[in-house]
């Protein structure tokens, strides 16, 4: 075997970084409130369908979660997807591309409407690009929500 | 060659006749120049011989041989053969690494920011493995 056959053979493997991203993913979102009802100390309460993020929720700092919207939807490379929330929220979400690894590289983010000056606007409350394992949770959270903050969990289909 | 010079150089060897064909001053020098040349080939084929005194000399030559360092050949080949061994281990521990099933692949936050006016955004990673991204605000937003 050649140098230069050795030397082709490794740049191809290694040069694969972006492997073809043409199929569209199927998204999945719950989105759940979290207050702090004063329960008494370790007590915890999970609404009904909150079961599989129990284990993210109780190391937040907050007693009560409530699910306030779950949803699932196909999105394609490059395509924007959205899921409404509430009247004041919206997350979005674009798949960019996927990696040697099979994450598949997303940009998320959660549109906020306020008032200002009179005037409604939109506003990021949350803009991040993550690479996501598929089967696995990102969880976003922190805008307010009435008494309590918002929290919501993205995961890209296996 | 003439007859008589035949007839000496047989006499020489011990063959032919014992009598010089022609017994003259002309074939004495013949005979004494065919002597002459016989003792130089005896002189030539005696087989080399180590005096007594020759032999220290010669077993330092031979010492000196063998405890002389050997040549190293770097040449082109040797080189051709070292980095085509070289490659063939990069390119086995890239494979056994790349794809070995012990490999972590996790959930990673690449950026995150927020437009909330006063608010941070800190990512993490949680105990039960999930990527975090949150944003503190203050208890009531700035608009």
């Amino acid at each position: 075997m050649s140098v230069t056959g050795v030397a082709i053979l490794l740049v191809a493997l290694v040069g694969g970084a972006d492997q073809g991203f043409e199929q569209p993913v199927t998204i999945s979102m719950v989105a759940v409130q979290a207050t702090k009802e004063n329960r008494p100390a370790g007590e915890k309460s999970f609404g009904a369908g909150l079961e599989a993020f129990r284990s993210s929720l109780e190391k937040l700092p907050f007693d009560t979660f409530k699910k306030v919207k779950s949803d699932k939807a196909s999105a394609a490379p490059n395509k924007e997807a959205r899921f409404p929330i509430t009247a004041r929220y919206t997350l979005s979400l674009t798949p960019l591309s996927k990696d040697t690894e099979g994450r598949v590289r997303v940009k998320v983010w959660v549109e906020e409407k306020v008032e200002r000056d009179g005037k409604k606007v939109v506003r990021k409350a949350v803009d991040t690009t993550a690479a996501l394992v598929p089967g696995e949770h990102l969880l976003l959270g922190g805008p307010s929500m009435d008494e309590g903050r918002l929290v919501i969990f993205i995961a890209v289909e296996k | 060659m003439k007859k008589w010079q035949r007839e000496i150089a047989c006499r020489f060897d011990g063959e032919g006749d014992a009598t010089p064909a022609v017994p003259n001053a002309e074939a004495a020098a013949y005979e004494a120049a065919i002597r002459q040349l016989r003792e130089g080939a005896k002189h030539a084929l005696r087989r080399p011989e180590i005096a007594d005194a020759q032999f220290p000399s010669f077993m330092e030559g031979i010492r000196e041989s063998i405890e002389a360092p050997r040549r190293h050949h770097r040449g082109f080949w040797a080189v051709l053969s070292l980095s085509t061994a070289a490659l063939l281990v990069a390119l086995s521990a890239f494979l056994v690494f790349s794809s070995g099933p012990d490999k972590a692949v996790t959930t990673q936050v690449e950026a995150a920011t927020t437009e909330i006016p006063g608010a941070t955004v800190e990512k993490y990673t949680n105990e039960d493995g999930t990527a975090v991204v949150w944003v503190s605000t203050a208890q009531r937003d700035l608009l």
